[in-house]
């Protein structure tokens, strides 16, 4: 009985609902635009793509500085970070040949020839004529 | 629609005067709407404005031209919250804060038939303001777009993005919220009960 009694005061509350929102619907003004309404939008929309334009603008130069400042970081780090000792050559090149050509040299020279056979009759020295 | 698709196509590929009958067009509605979602007359104008910048940034999205007016009702729903949620809503003066002495002496002082048929409106859009104000600011926009402008059930979908299923759940509740507050304001105003 209850439920029966709730559910019919439902569906009316439902109905006067309808009727209210269906009277607001009618009670609405439909507002005139004013008579600046299209240049007034036609101007906003002119200075949101100049913002726009200067804010893709201020972009690419901040990027370009941020780079830029970057780049000069680095070069002043490559500038200060002390690198291995350079390579200076403190002999010319006829020193070195000396050096290579040194006594230790001389003395193994020594000892290739010393290993060589002494020339003899039966074993001639090249270019000496066996006869 | 309003318009025809070629139109729309016309202002999607950036024609100003496409664009601009675009907005002739529309505007109308668009005040009407965003009057009847944000009840604060003096800034219908700004955020209908802003509702057409926004069509204007985001119509080369539009991929489907026969679905611009919900694409429409969507930018005019989302700018309308925006407003919202920046602005706390005042509505410009209730029926509740009249007693139903003034409201007699008004009635009384008003002579000719239009002006009785304006003050009737007049406490009609004041009564569903105080109403619609009781619930929160997504119930409210629902309903008006589905009561008071008529979308169907479709449009709707369009509008919010969701399912047949999950919208008409949203609906069921935020009329059953407001329902709950008609029963409680009716109590608080036997005044109203006959009113429509």
């Amino acid at each position: 009985m209850r439920e029966q009694f709730d559910a019919r005061e439902q569906g009316e509350l439902n109905a006067r609902l309808d009727e209210w929102f269906s009277a607001y619907r009618d009670a609405c003004p439909e507002p005139e635009p004013s008579a600046g309404f299209m240049p007034r939008l036609w101007a906003r929309i002119e200075g949101r793509r100049e913002f726009q334009a200067a804010a893709a603008w201020r972009r690419w130069t901040e990027a370009f500085l941020s780079l830029a400042a970057a780049a000069s970081l680095l070069i002043v780090l490559l500038q200060v970070v002390p690198q291995s000792a350079p390579v200076y050559y403190h002999s010319t090149y006829l020193d070195q040949l000396s050096e290579e050509a040194g006594p230790e040299h001389m003395l193994l020279q020594d000892v290739a020839q010393a290993e060589t056979p002494p020339p003899s009759p039966r074993n001639p020295a090249p270019g000496v004529d066996g006869r | 629609m309003l318009v025809d698709v070629e139109t729309v196509e016309r202002a999607r590929d950036g024609d100003p005067a496409a664009f601009t009958a675009l907005v002739n067009a529309y505007r109308r509605r668009v005040l009407g709407t965003v009057s009847r979602l944000i009840g604060r007359p003096d800034d219908v104008e700004d955020v209908a404005q802003e509702v057409f910048m926004r069509l204007y940034d985001s119509l080369a999205q539009l991929r489907q031209p026969q679905i611009f007016e919900p694409w429409l009702y969507r930018l005019t729903t989302n700018a309308s919250l925006d407003y919202l949620r920046k602005r706390k809503r005042r509505p410009e003066s209730r029926m509740s804060d009249l007693s139903e002495q003034q409201v007699l002496a008004a009635d009384a002082r008003v002579g000719t038939e239009a002006d009785r048929d304006n003050r009737e409106k007049k406490r009609v859009r004041e009564f569903m303001n105080e109403l619609l104000g009781r619930v929160s600011e997504q119930d409210r926009l629902l309903l008006i777009l589905k009561e008071v402008e008529g979308l169907s059930l479709k449009e709707l979908e369009s509008v919010y993005d969701v399912n047949e299923n999950a919208l008409k759940v949203r609906l069921f509740r935020a009329r059953q919220r407001v329902l709950k507050a008609f029963a409680s304001l009716r109590e608080q105003a036997p005044l109203r009960k006959g009113a429509v």
